[in-house]
């Protein structure tokens, strides 16, 4: 690195602030609202994405030698209880962790030779491409990258992805989800698959949505929309982007979101279940945002909100039940 | 190999900060402790390690500006 040092700007302390802030077990959606409007101003975008690479990039140093030396140092400098690495790094998988630090991209080289990608139950992974696109899982999914000459094909065989996509006119980038299939130039969209229905977000460019299926009609998107391909049939709707994509910080967001499908989405992130048995409560609405596989604060919330009870179930599952005396 | 890059400029800046904002980090970061937890190992009070990994970490990301 060179010197001198470079003077840090207010919007960067107050990036790192927000960094640490939704880094919190639990975050109103209040703060989430207050901290986009923040994030609004490109300088604090800026600021906040700086702040999120330094994040991740000293993830992947966790194993060097000369920074353990300094976690040595840090730890000697009194005899104090606290050991490190003795801390239970979350009992629900990456909880603890955070997704910053699953986010780690490893081995770059390594990547490149492959094209399958997956991550397992409550994991999040960043693939950069050869052409310079990336690719963020999300929990659970499962990609198959083919680049041939004149077009650069991407299988999402399951699970949800965000497609940043190198702008390369000669060269369109196909996502397939089953039969549907989306085609960018340059541009940032998300794509997920529930059953056999398929959702596209866009967050920045225009894309071509093209349902499967024989002389269906493509339907081309703009910015800040959201199309549901079902059984052929494309519906467009303006959405908040933000919360669409909410999982690429870690996090779920919820407004107004059904309890059964709120359970549902914190379910796709964690490998010990939430089993909700409340039929009088599957439509109250959730607000909140909660960090992705943090089923201990999800639960905690809804039982207190909803006055549920809570009980151990089979394999480490956890139940969601109705009190029986109210 | 743009990632080799990225990964060791992460480490020289964690290790070019101040020490008491770079002890503060690497246990946060490395250490897996809860700012009460550093508060404990070094002395001094949570606020006071809230603070310290806000200005480590902004401190960093100034640096990734040039």
């Amino acid at each position: 690195m060179t010197s001198p040092t470079v003077r840090v700007e207010t919007a960067e302390t107050e990036a790192a602030a927000w960094h640490a802030r939704l880094g919190a077990r639990n975050v109103s959606t209040d703060t989430i609202e207050e901290f986009f409007a923040w994030r609004a101003a490109p300088a604090n975008a800026e600021a906040y994405r700086r702040v999120e690479k330094v994040w991740a990039d000293t993830g992947k140093v966790a194993d060097d030698p000369a920074i353990l030396e300094a976690l040595d140092a840090a730890m000697s400098r009194k005899a104090g209880s606290a050991r490190p690495r003795a801390v239970p790094r979350g009992l629900l998988g990456l909880a603890a962790v955070g997704a910053a630090a699953a986010l780690a991209i490893g081995g770059w080289a390594w990547m490149q030779s492959r094209t399958v990608f997956v991550t397992a139950v409550g994991e999040q992974r960043v693939v950069q491409l050869s052409d310079g696109s990336s690719i963020r899982l999300d929990t659970a999914s499962r990609v198959r990258v083919r680049f041939a000459g004149d077009q650069r094909l991407v299988d999402l065989e399951h699970g949800q992805a965000l497609f940043t996509v190198a702008h390369d006119r000669t060269r369109p980038f196909v996502v397939q989800a089953g039969g549907t299939q989306v085609t960018a130039v340059g541009t940032v969209f998300d794509v997920r698959r529930d059953g056999a229905a398929v959702s596209v977000t866009l967050v920045s460019g225009v894309v071509d949505v093209a349902p499967a299926g024989e002389g269906r009609a493509v339907q081309r998107m703009a910015a800040g929309q959201h199309a549901r391909v079902s059984a052929g049939e494309v519906a467009v709707r303006s959405v908040d982007v933000q919360a669409e994509t909410s999982w690429t910080d870690g996090r779920i967001v919820f407004r107004d979101t059904p309890l059964r499908l709120a359970v549902a989405e914190v379910n796709r992130y964690l490998t010990a279940k939430i089993e909700l048995d409340a039929t009088s409560l599957d439509a109250v609405p959730v607000n909140g945002v909660f960090k992705a596989g943090d089923r201990d604060a999800f639960v905690s919330t809804a039982s207190q909100v909803f006055e549920l009870e809570v009980t151990p179930g089979p394999d480490g599952t956890v139940r969601l039940s109705e009190r029986k005396n109210n | 190999m743009p990632a080799q890059t990225d990964e060791v400029l992460a480490k020289q800046l964690v290790l070019s900060l101040p020490v008491p904002l770079r002890d503060v980090f690497v246990l946060s970061r490395f250490g897996g402790l809860t700012n009460t937890q550093i508060g404990e190992q070094l002395g001094i009070s949570p606020k006071t390690v809230e603070w310290r990994m806000t200005k480590a970490l902004a401190h960093c990301a100034a640096q990734l500006r040039r």
